[in-house]
C-alpha cells in the first residue's frame, strides 16, 4: 500500500512548526511517522511528541539552493522507505523551497504505488502575505499547483485581515479550492489541522483554552516572562494588558513572542489573556497565569 | 592543430581565440572529494586535503580546469557567522536560524574578514597555491571567492529574514550592508590572485530567479555585482559570475556585470544565450548535474553535451555541470561529460 505523504510548506514564522506539532499531538501512537525537515537546526518539535508514538526525524541539508536539495530529498525518501517503512511520511519544506516542486520530484522519481504525495499545505500569515505576495517571487510560487491553504493565527489577527486575504488568494488562483483556519470563526481554536488534511489514523482532539480577565496587570513583564518559561506547554497566545491607559498587547506563536504598545483601539478595555495548549496543561497554565 | 593543455585551452576562450576543443571544467569540489576518497567534512578545513582531491580526480579524469570550492559557509564563517558541522559527508551550512546580523544597521560597526587569518578562509587559499603549484602550469585554476555580495548578506541576515526586508527596510540601509558584503569577497577574491589562481568566481545564486524576481535582482543585487566584477579585473584576474536556477531573463544583465566568465545552470537556453552574451564574456555550463549527471545514463550525458556545444557552436564555452556535482556522480556519466567534448567540440 501506497505511502500517504504530505508536504508542509509556508514562509517564516507562518506556522509550520506550530501545524506540525499540533499534528503530531494528535497522532494515533500506534502509527508510525517519519519527518523529513527541509531545512536545518532547531525545529522545535516537542520533545514529548516523540514519546506519543513512533517518530523519526531527518534533516535534508545542505548543497545549492536550487539543485542538490531535491537529490537529496529523494535520497531521504529512499532511506527512509528502506530503513523504516512508516505508516505516514511529512516534509517540512522551508519557507525558500517550492512545494510543488518537491512534489514534482518526488513522484518522478519515486513509484507511486510506494509514496503518494496526497496533500500540500501552505501555511499562510495573513499580515506576512499582505507585505509579501506580489512583491517576493520564492512568497508567491508557495502557492503553486492548487495547495491547501491554513490561514494561521486567525484567533490573534482581526477577522477583516484574515478574511480580505481569503478573499485575495481565491482571487488571484483559482484552482485553489480550500482555503482553513486556524480557529473557527467564534475564535475558539480548535485544532490546527484542517478536517480534509487529517490523514487515517489520526487521534481526537486535546487541545483546551485558558483564559484570564482581570481590569490590571501589576505587572507586564512577568506575564511576557511567564510565556517564555512555559512555551513548551503553550500552543498559543495573546495578552492584551492594559495599565495606566496604555495597552500592551503580548503575542506568542508557538516559537515567538512579540510584544508591543497599542494605541487608542484597545483604549477602555480591561486586560485579558487568552492561550491554547494541551487540555493535560490547562489548569496548571490557568492558575500560573492568573496570579 | 597541436594538442593544447588544459590550462592553454581555457586561456584561448578567454581570449577569444580558438582552441583545439572544446574545454572541460566541471564543477568537482564534491565529486572530487568523493574520488579523493575523503569526506568534505574531513577536508573543508584543510587546504593540502583540498588540493590533493582535485589533483586526484583531475588526473583520473583529465578535465581542463578545476574550481575550487568547499561550501556556501566559508566567507560567511570568516565573517562571524555561525556554522554547522553536522554532517561530515556535507558541506558546512550557515546557521541560518541563528544569524550572525539581527539588523542590518550592524554593519556600518563590523569588522572585515581578512582572508589570510579569518575562519577557514586561509585554508582555500592554501588549497589554491597547492593545486597551482602541482597542475597549475597546464590545468586551469578557478579559485572560488564564495558567495557573491547578495548571496552573503542572506547568509549573514537569514535568507526569509533579508527576504522580508527587501519590502520593508530602507533602500539605503540594504545598500550599506550589500556594499559591506562586497568588500568582504574583493578581499578574499584578491587573495585568491594572490594565492596564484587563473581565475575567481563567487556564486550569487540567491539573487537568482529560484528567490527573488529579475527586477529584484537589478534593484539590489546587480549593482554590487558591477562594482565587484569591475574591481576583481582590475586586480589582474578575470572573474566568473555563477547565478544558477532559471536565469533565461537575467542574461543580459550578467553579461553587463562585465564578468568574463557567466556560470549558468540546465534550465538555461544555451542557444539563446550565447546570441545574448555575443561573444563578449565566457559561458560556463550548463549540464544538469542531477539529471543526467547523477541519475541519467552515459548516452544520455553525452546527448545533452553534445547539445550545449552545438547550441554554442562550441564558441566561448567552457563545457560544464550547471552547478555543483553531486559526489554520486557515476564515473561513466563524468568520462562521458569528457568525451563529448572531445568528440563534437574538436576543432580541426
Amino acid at each position: 500500500m501506497s505511502i500517504p505523504t504530505v508536504i508542509i510548506g509556508g514562509f517564516l514564522g507562518s506556522g509550520k512548526t506550530t501545524l506540525l506539532n499540533s499534528i503530531f499531538r494528535q497522532l494515533d501512537p500506534e502509527k508510525s511517522v517519519a519527518l523529513i525537515i527541509n531545512e536545518f537546526g532547531d525545529i522545535s518539535i516537542d520533545g514529548e511528541l516523540v514519546e506519543n508514538g513512533s517518530y523519526s526525524k531527518m534533516e535534508i541539508t545542505g548543497g545549492c539552493i536550487c539543485c542538490s536539495l531535491k537529490d537529496k530529498l529523494i535520497e531521504g525518501i529512499r532511506g527512509i522507505l528502506v530503513n523504516e517503512k512508516p505508516d505516514l511520511i511529512y516534509i517540512e519544506a522551508t519557507g525558500l523551497a517550492v512545494p510543488r516542486e518537491m512534489k514534482r520530484e518526488i513522484e518522478k522519481y519515486i513509484p507511486e504505488d510506494i509514496v503518494t504525495v496526497e496533500n500540500i499545505l501552505i501555511t499562510v500569515d495573513s499580515e506576512q502575505f499582505n507585505k509579501c505576495h506580489g512583491n517576493l517571487l520564492i512568497y508567491d510560487r508557495q502557492f503553486e499547483g492548487s495547495p491547501k491553504i491554513l490561514l494561521t493565527k486567525s484567533d490573534i489577527y482581526q477577522e477583516d485581515l484574515i478574511s480580505s486575504v481569503r478573499t485575495s488568494i481565491g482571487t488571484i488562483y483559482d484552482d485553489i479550492h480550500h482555503i482553513d483556519e486556524s480557529c473557527n470563526p467564534s475564535g475558539r481554536f480548535i485544532d490546527c489541522v484542517p478536517e480534509y488534511f487529517r490523514l487515517p489514523g489520526g487521534a481526537g482532539e486535546d487541545t483546551a483554552q485558558f483564559t484570564i480577565d482581570k481590569e490590571q496587570f501589576s505587572d507586564i513583564d512577568k506575564i511576557a516572562g511567564l510565556c517564555i518559561q512555559y512555551s513548551s506547554k503553550i500552543i498559543r497566545m495573546k495578552a492584551i494588558l492594559t495599565r495606566g491607559g496604555i495597552a500592551t498587547v503580548i503575542q506568542f506563536d508557538g516559537k515567538n513572542l512579540f510584544q508591543s504598545e497599542k494605541g487608542s483601539e484597545y483604549k477602555g478595555e480591561s486586560s485579558k489573556i487568552i492561550g491554547f495548549c494541551p487540555v493535560t496543561e490547562k489548569e496548571k497554565l490557568q492558575k500560573i497565569f492568573d496570579q | 592543430m597541436k594538442e593544447m593543455t588544459g590550462l592553454e585551452r581555457c586561456q584561448a576562450v578567454l581570449d577569444h581565440k580558438r582552441p583545439d576543443r572544446v574545454p572541460v571544467v566541471p564543477q568537482t569540489f564534491m565529486f572530487a572529494a568523493e574520488t579523493a576518497g575523503f569526506r568534505i567534512g574531513d577536508m573543508n578545513k584543510n587546504g593540502k586535503m583540498m588540493a590533493d582531491s582535485h589533483i586526484i580526480s583531475q588526473d583520473k579524469y583529465g578535465y581542463d580546469g578545476c574550481v575550487i570550492d568547499i561550501d556556501d559557509a566559508s566567507l560567511a564563517e570568516a565573517c562571524g557567522a555561525k556554522v554547522i558541522y553536522s554532517n561530515p559527508d556535507e558541506p558546512a551550512l550557515v546557521d541560518e536560524h541563528n544569524p550572525l546580523v539581527t539588523d542590518l544597521r550592524q554593519f556600518k560597526e563590523m569588522k572585515l574578514p581578512d582572508p589570510l587569518k579569518d575562519g577557514r578562509l586561509p585554508a582555500w587559499l592554501e588549497g589554491t597555491e597547492r593545486l597551482i603549484s602541482a597542475i597549475g602550469d597546464r590545468v586551469f585554476v578557478l579559485g572560488r571567492s564564495d558567495q557573491g555580495p547578495f548571496s552573503l548578506l542572506c547568509l549573514l541576515r537569514g535568507t526569509q529574514n533579508l527576504m522580508m526586508e527587501l519590502i520593508t527596510e530602507e533602500p539605503e540601509v540594504i545598500w550599506t550592508a550589500l556594499d559591506w558584503c562586497r568588500q568582504a569577497i574583493l578581499l578574499f577574491a584578491r587573495a585568491q590572485k594572490d594565492a596564484g589562481a587563473h581565475a575567481t568566481s563567487i556564486g550569487d545564486s540567491y539573487a537568482g530567479p529560484n528567490l527573488i524576481s529579475p527586477q529584484m535582482y537589478r534593484d539590489f543585487a546587480w549593482e554590487h555585482e558591477v562594482t565587484l566584477s569591475r574591481q576583481v579585473q582590475d586586480y589582474g584576474i578575470p572573474f566568473s559570475l555563477h547565478i544558477c536556477g532559471n536565469t533565461n531573463d537575467i542574461i543580459e544583465d550578467m553579461v553587463e556585470t562585465g564578468a568574463k566568465i557567466l556560470e549558468v545552470d540546465w534550465q538555461v537556453d544555451m542557444k539563446k544565450a550565447s546570441e545574448i552574451v555575443a561573444g563578449r564574456s565566457v559561458l560556463m555550463g550548463n549540464v544538469d548535474p542531477s539529471d543526467p549527471l547523477v541519475s541519467g545514463t552515459p548516452e544520455a550525458v553525452e546527448l545533452k553535451a553534445k547539445g550545449v556545444i552545438e547550441a554554442t557552436g562550441g564558441r566561448d564555452l567552457f563545457l560544464s555541470s550547471g552547478c555543483a556535482m553531486g559526489r554520486h556522480t557515476p564515473e561513466a556519466n563524468m568520462r562521458a561529460l569528457i568525451g563529448a567534448a572531445e568528440k563534437y567540440g574538436t576543432f580541426k
